[in-house]
């Protein structure tokens, strides 16, 4: 399948667009530009948004206080390079997305830790460097949405976690695995994942049905415990609970999702 | 009154609720329903197959930890569009309840109003 920054077109009316919009934002002053607190997800979009621009080599500044955190290299509209504390990210290994996701998560790593981030555009790079670790405008923009949706698991953990008498979180292929809890009941929640699979290769279960929605299902685990199991994308949350909280943590979910 | 009077009545008494539909696990097919709007065949046929994954799961962890028959007559499943309420008989385990709600607060309703259904179904109305 095609890179989607590749096949992008434009038409007449959204070029126009995209060029008043970058003349507006070229004569503004550039330390304004993003002078203010935003999310995470907010600072990954106006950074899509510089490196988008970029054709020739050029440094991108994260700023924290007034103190640079991190320098991203842009060139030919792709990311090809994030030093925090002048040091490089080593090579990401895995596929385009892969390489997109761990921009994203140690921008969004970046922006946690320091609170309040500005960008600020910087000079020429000192070199244009191709490397497989670079990534597409397009596809830091495509895996941050990706992100900021995956940030709902983490919400209806972080909200339901005191009712939970177990939980396991299969996250993505590279961030791996989170639990916590009794360890009895990690170890029953873990089998249900596992007896789901095998279930669910052996059944004809349609493929249309939610797909790419988030969902949370609640199913018997074990006498007076439900289990609870959430999905978003490649994120999975499995939580034990007794079984008189299942409608609180329910609407805890409702919640979340709206 | 017919089981498809029962499923309009239920749909009727419960909040939210927009589709109710009796089904058999066992072949996946929606016997009876009852909608606000027509449903798509295909739609009825894939929750069915999600209520019968969902048991399926409950009751190998039940054959596991020992226990002498299935457990677990319910499920919920949750989405950002609807929430699906399963209720399956305890004496017929392949029937089961659907409902589709607004949120997951009246699956007491439910399970009481598809328990009496079922109960009545094998002779005991």
């Amino acid at each position: 399948m095609a890179n989607p920054a590749e096949t992008r077109q434009s038409s007449p009316s959204s070029t126009a667009h995209q060029l008043r919009s970058l003349l507006v934002r070229l004569a503004a002053d550039p330390g304004d530009s993003y002078a203010k607190e935003q999310p995470a997800a907010g600072l990954l979009s106006a950074l899509v948004r510089e490196i988008d621009e970029v054709i020739l080599p050029r440094e991108i500044l994260l700023l924290s206080d007034g103190r640079i955190v991190a320098t991203v290299i842009a060139s030919n509209r792709r990311l090809v390079d994030l030093r925090i504390s002048d040091v490089s990210m080593p090579p990401i290994e895995g596929s385009p997305d892969d390489v997109a996701r761990s921009y994203a998560q140690a921008i969004s790593a970046i922006q946690e830790r320091a609170g309040s981030v500005t960008l600020q555009r910087g000079g020429r790079a000192a070199q244009s460097t191709t490397s497989s670790s670079a990534c597409s405008a397009q596809r830091l923009s495509d895996i941050a949405q990706t992100l900021g949706q995956q940030n709902l698991i983490e919400k209806f953990l972080n909200l339901s976690q005191a009712q939970a008498l177990g939980w396991v979180w299969h996250q993505t292929a590279q961030a791996g695995q989170r639990q916590g809890g009794a360890e009895e009941v990690v170890s029953a929640l873990e089998r249900l994942g596992v007896l789901r699979s095998e279930i669910q290769s052996s059944k004809r279960v349609s493929r249309q049905l939610d797909h790419a929605k988030p969902s949370c299902t609640a199913l018997f685990l074990a006498p007076d415990m439900m289990a609870i199991i959430a999905t978003d994308h490649e994120d999975t949350l499995m939580m034990a609970i007794p079984q008189d909280k299942v409608l609180s943590v329910m609407s805890g979910w409702e919640a979340c999702c709206k | 009154m017919s089981i498809s009077e029962r499923l309009d009545t239920m749909r009727g008494n419960i909040p939210g609720c927009s589709l109710v539909s009796f089904g058999d696990l066992t072949t996946g097919l929606a016997l009876r329903t009852s909608a606000g709007y027509a449903h798509k065949q295909d739609y009825l046929e894939d929750i069915l197959q999600q209520a019968a994954l969902n048991f399926a799961v409950s009751d190998a962890l039940s054959a596991e930890g020992g226990s002498a028959g299935p457990q677990g007559h319910s499920v919920i499943v949750a989405t950002p569009d609807e929430v699906r309420i399963f209720i399956r008989s305890e004496k017929c385990v392949s029937d089961v309840i659907c409902c589709v709600c607004d949120d997951a607060q009246s699956v007491g309703q439910v399970a009481a109003s598809a328990h009496q259904l079922f109960h009545d179904m094998v002779g005991g109305a």
